[in-house]
């Protein structure tokens, strides 16, 4: 463990403290390291504040330094709750561990596949051999989804160009550097119409569910439910908006495994799964 | 007129500063002013222009072309003079800004900028800035057209305020000022003057007022002193004849002690050379004594030194590298017992030189009193006494083996007696048997040997007459090396192999013993670890090179004897030195330093020379050269045969012998052979004797006759009363005063102890041959 790590740990847990009563449980909350721990903390200890006070539970905000450590935790069934990407959730719920609990639905992703306008590419066919830009290798619907899509429904390989943000993936495109890229509704609706307007849409994949909060199965009905109904609730008054704009969540709506189902792709489980000893959680 | 002449000048003056003020300000320094700003602006924008390009060039090469968008746009949004920015890859696609986005104007003043986009060595494209300098352009025309503005404001009311001060300060001052100095130049010392402010020009009229009063009063005070002056000079002239008179005077009492002084000067001077010329000669009378002289003062400096005592601290000691430190050293011992007693003291000391040589210094120390009796130093004179002290040491060596010899001599002599005795008894016992007795041979043989014996201690004791003969070297030396061998250790070889016809020599055998023995002794003494030791004898017939042997030698036939042995050798430094007297290597009292100078003695005495050759490490040969003796054959009286009764008749000997046993014994031995044999024991008896009317054919006398008289003495007396009257002495020991009777006469000498037959030989000698021949 690198020593950033591990004052981030700490600091996390002194952070979390609070004054202990005997007959009280307190609650691990983890979030998956996508964001730099200072500012996850920044985000969160004030939403779990008011989880806490809706709720009335206790929660204690722990960290992992990196996504493996952050995976290899939450199969080890050590966190309460979860803020985790959708695979993870999968996962869990795979593993029977934790089941998602609440999700954004305006978070819900898209894939999609984009080419310059004017260009001569007009079908994702054309793009076999050729270079496709991607945020990273990771990403969910950009790059995963898109990838498997193209080469399960259209037998494309590409060669993939990582470029760090969906921005980049436009901008790319937009000028001509790179042939294609993947990325999102979501994100390709935020750029300037200045990119949008140079840019071409070939190919859209299925919804996926956005990032959800899962509960691990050992946490009493009683509880999870009350802190699914205190998110719920801080969803739709104007203060919990505005701590739940920091994550970013724009609304919330109570969801199960069953949800992300759509998501049972091998192709994508592998990814997921390869760094967890490769095995993809099948039963 | 002159007013207005002012004025203008003044008007002019300023217009002209003015100009050239303004010519310099927009000729020279404003277009200088806006090229430096023009030029840093665009070193800057180039310098930011790379930073960007290296900021965005990891982006770039990541892909990550909306950053470099997000980059780019917020450095277009912070320079505002950057008019654009373009941006291409390495294939030269443009990568910013996107293709078709409006582009803002470029002014006739852009200019465009570029850098490379460099990663690690790398290039990824190019960045190209527009740079729009036309803000800055038209900032410097609205600079210029303030600044004429100001310069034209400034320039007339500075002019004009200038003009009024003048007016009002100067102009109109100096025009009263003019017109009251015209009047004072006329002698009218009344005209009105400006009123004086605070100003310069206020001040310049105040001083007018002032110099104007003060030329007036001083007008006044010179016309009195005018007449003060007048008779000041009167007075002068008198005193000045008067002064003259006085320095007349002066000057001949002057000249007169002048002439004094001279004198006086004269005197000092000559008394002074005096005493640098004593000083001179005392100093070289101290640097020419031979003793180390010096002087030191109460502190113990040293502060007067010899020239003798300079040298043997600079040279002996070899300190001159110590810049005579030593020298100053403090108050010895010696120095503070003088200063106490206040007496000379002395002492001796030993003082090592640079070499390690021991030096002994007899050294004298003597309090120096000044005129008063205080005393102010200690003198010292020290003299280097080694080499006297050596001498002595070698005079007190050699006077004790003179002591020895004489000792030796005395027992010689007393033992020979009885060795006489001795012998002769048995001998006449055996003459009286009529047959070789055995055990009378061996008392016969041991007296002889004795008798050997006592001849080889007295030749070492050098008691023996010089009496030169005909020796046979080979055969002395056999003898001798007999003698010797035994007193050798083991471990030293003698060798000896006589040489066939090998010349006589004229020299004293006893003397040659002596110098032989001498020469073993030195060489057993170099092999203190066993060796050999050659003794040879051989014909030499030196010609020309007999120079490098010895410049006494004259060319000729000699016999060479020498003594060579297988030592260390004698270092070259001290060879030559060998034969001085007293030179020793020996530790002392181990030798005497005598020997080889001895040897060298004995052979220059014998018409010979002595000679030295070593090798180190090999070994020294030590050679005896004496002359070769032409003028007969070897004596032979060792091979006499016993002369028996009636060879030569009986004869009557006068037998004078103070010692009884010797003189019966003698009586006897005579008798034995037949002579009639008078004995008597003192000089008395035997006068009486003479006197008496006998008359002996020979006298036979003891050399040495208790208190009365000595042999020779009696015989001087014997000769007067019998002339023809043979005279033979016989001596236990010999001195060598002896050898010659005193009235200059040759004496016949019987050694003591002697053998019936030596004595027989000796009797036929005294009678038969020419004395002369032995002298």
């Amino acid at each position: 463990m690198r020593l950033s790590h591990f004052l981030a740990v700490l600091g996390f847990s002194l952070l979390a403290l609070r004054p202990a009563q005997a007959e009280e449980r307190i609650y691990t909350f983890a979030v998956v390291p996508q964001f730099p721990q200072g500012q996850i903390a920044a985000t969160w200890m004030p939403v779990l504040a008011e989880i806490e006070k809706r709720a009335g539970v206790k929660l204690r905000l722990v960290g992992s330094p990196q996504i493996p450590d952050f995976e290899r935790d939450f199969l080890s069934g050590r966190y309460d709750f979860a803020y985790m990407n959708p695979l993870h959730a999968l996962a869990a719920a795979r593993k029977g561990i934790m089941d998602p609990m609440v999700r954004d639905p305006e978070a819900d992703l898209r894939g999609v596949l984009v080419v310059l306008k004017d260009g001569p590419i007009t079908d994702p066919r054309q793009l076999d051999g050729r270079e496709i830009a991607y945020p990273a290798p990771n990403a969910l619907v950009a790059r995963l989804v898109i990838e498997g899509d193209l080469k399960t429904k259209f037998g494309v390989r590409g060669v993939p160009r990582y470029v760090k943000t969906h921005a980049s993936v436009y901008y790319n495109v937009a000028l001509g550097l790179s042939p294609a890229g993947g990325g999102a509704a979501t994100t390709l609706a935020l750029q300037p119409p200045a990119i949008r307007d140079r840019l071409r849409v070939i190919y859209e994949s299925a919804v996926y569910p956005a990032h959800p909060v899962s509960v691990n199965r050992r946490v009493p009905a009683a509880h999870r439910r009350a802190v699914q109904q205190a998110f719920l609730a801080m969803a739709l008054d104007e203060r919990g908006r505005r701590l739940l704009a920091q994550v970013p969540i724009r609304s919330l709506k109570a969801t199960g495994a069953e949800e992300y189902g759509s998501l049972e792709r091998e192709d994508l489980l592998k990814q997921v799964f390869r760094s967890l000893g490769g095995d993809t959680g099948k039963r | 007129m002159r007013r207005i002449s002012s004025r203008l000048l003044l008007v002019l003056s300023l217009a002209a500063f003015y100009a050239m003020f303004a010519g310099y300000l927009f000729l020279f320094w404003l277009p200088q002013n806006s090229q430096f700003a023009e030029n840093e602006i665009r070193d800057n924008a180039l310098s930011h222009v790379e930073t960007v390009a290296g900021a965005i060039a990891y982006p770039l090469f990541d892909g990550q072309v909306a950053n470099v968008h997000e980059q780019l746009d917020e450095v277009l949004r912070n320079n505002p003079l950057w008019r654009s920015l373009i941006v291409t890859d390495a294939r030269g696609r443009q990568v910013y800004p996107l293709p078709g986005t409006a582009q803002p104007s470029v002014a006739r003043e852009a200019e465009t900028l570029n850098a490379p986009i460099l990663l690690r060595g790398e290039s990824l494209g190019r960045i190209a800035l527009v740079l729009d300098l036309g803000a800055l352009y038209a900032a410097r025309e609205s600079q210029t057209r303030r600044l004429i503005g100001f310069l034209v404001a400034a320039g007339l009311g500075l002019g004009l305020a200038i003009l009024l001060i003048f007016e009002s300060l100067i102009s109109r001052p100096v025009a009263q000022l003019t017109a009251a100095a015209e009047r004072l130049a006329r002698g009218d010392f009344d005209a009105t003057l400006p009123t004086p402010g605070r100003t310069t020009m206020g001040r310049l009229t105040a001083s007018f007022d002032h110099m104007r009063n003060e030329i007036r009063a001083q007008q006044t005070e010179l016309h009195a002193l005018i007449e003060d002056r007048k008779h000041a000079a009167t007075a002068l002239a008198k005193a000045n004849a008067d002064l003259d008179r006085r320095v007349q005077e002066r000057t001949e009492e002057i000249a007169r002690i002048n002439r004094h002084l001279e004198t006086e000067i004269h005197d000092r001077i000559r008394s002074q050379e005096e005493l640098a010329r004593s000083r001179n000669l005392l100093a070289a009378m101290l640097d020419n004594a031979p003793y180390n002289i010096f002087y030191r003062d109460l502190e113990g400096r040293t502060v007067i030194m010899n020239r003798a005592f300079r040298e043997w601290f600079d040279k002996s000691l070899g300190r001159r590298g110590s810049g005579g430190r030593d020298r100053e050293q403090g108050l010895s011992a010696l120095d503070r017992r003088a200063l106490e007693t206040g007496d000379t003291e002395r002492e001796e000391a030993v003082v090592a030189d640079s070499a390690g040589r021991d030096h002994v210094f007899q050294i004298t120390k003597f309090p120096v009193r000044d005129e008063n009796g205080q005393i102010v130093g200690i003198g010292t004179i020290s003299q280097d006494v080694t080499e006297i002290r050596r001498s002595e040491k070698q005079v007190e060596e050699s006077q004790r083996l003179r002591v020895l010899g004489q000792l030796t001599g005395g027992i010689a002599h007393d033992f020979n007696n009885l060795l006489t005795v001795i012998m002769g008894n048995a001998e006449i016992k055996q003459l009286v048997l009529g047959q070789d007795d055995a055990e009378l041979n061996a008392i016969i043989g041991a007296a002889q040997r004795g008798a050997d014996f006592v001849h080889q201690l007295l030749a070492f004791s050098r008691r023996q007459t010089l009496q030169a003969a005909t020796l046979d070297v080979n055969k002395l030396l056999a003898g001798h090396i007999s003698m010797v061998r035994h007193t050798l250790r083991g471990n030293i070889k003698l060798v000896f192999a006589p040489t066939e016809g090998l010349w006589p020599v004229l020299a004293d055998g006893s003397q040659l013993e002596s110098a032989v023995l001498n020469l073993i002794i030195n060489s057993r003494d170099v092999l203190p670890d066993g060796g050999t030791i050659t003794i040879a004898a051989r014909n030499r017939t030196l010609g020309q090179e007999i120079a490098a042997i010895s410049g006494d030698l004259q060319p000729g036939d000699y016999v060479e004897i020498s003594v060579q042995d297988t030592g260390d050798g004698i270092p070259p430094d001290i060879l030559p030195r060998v034969f001085e007297p007293f030179f020793t290597t020996k530790e002392p009292g181990r030798g005497s330093g005598l020997g080889l100078s001895m040897v060298h003695g004995f052979a220059s005495q014998s018409g010979g020379a002595a000679a030295i050759e070593s090798v180190p490490g090999k070994g020294t040969k030590v050679s005896i050269f004496l002359p070769r003796d032409r003028s007969a054959p070897l004596q032979e009286t060792e091979n006499s045969r016993l002369t028996t009764e009636g060879t030569i008749g009986p004869r009557t000997i006068l037998v004078l012998e103070d010692e009884a046993d010797v003189l019966e014994m003698t009586v006897k031995m005579l008798k034995k052979l037949g002579h009639n044999a008078v004995a008597a024991t003192r000089a008395e008896e035997a006068l009486d004797y003479l006197r008496a009317g006998g008359k002996p054919d020979i006298m036979l006398s003891d050399v040495i006759l208790g208190e009365e008289m000595t042999g020779p003495e009696f015989a001087r007396l014997a000769r007067q009363m019998l002339p023809e009257m043979k005279v033979a002495f016989m001596s236990g020991y010999t001195a060598e005063a002896f050898s010659r009777m005193p009235d200059g006469s040759t004496a016949f000498l019987l050694h003591k102890p002697f053998s019936l037959e030596r004595l027989s030989i000796f009797i036929a000698e005294v009678l038969d041959k020419d004395p002369a021949r032995l002298g």
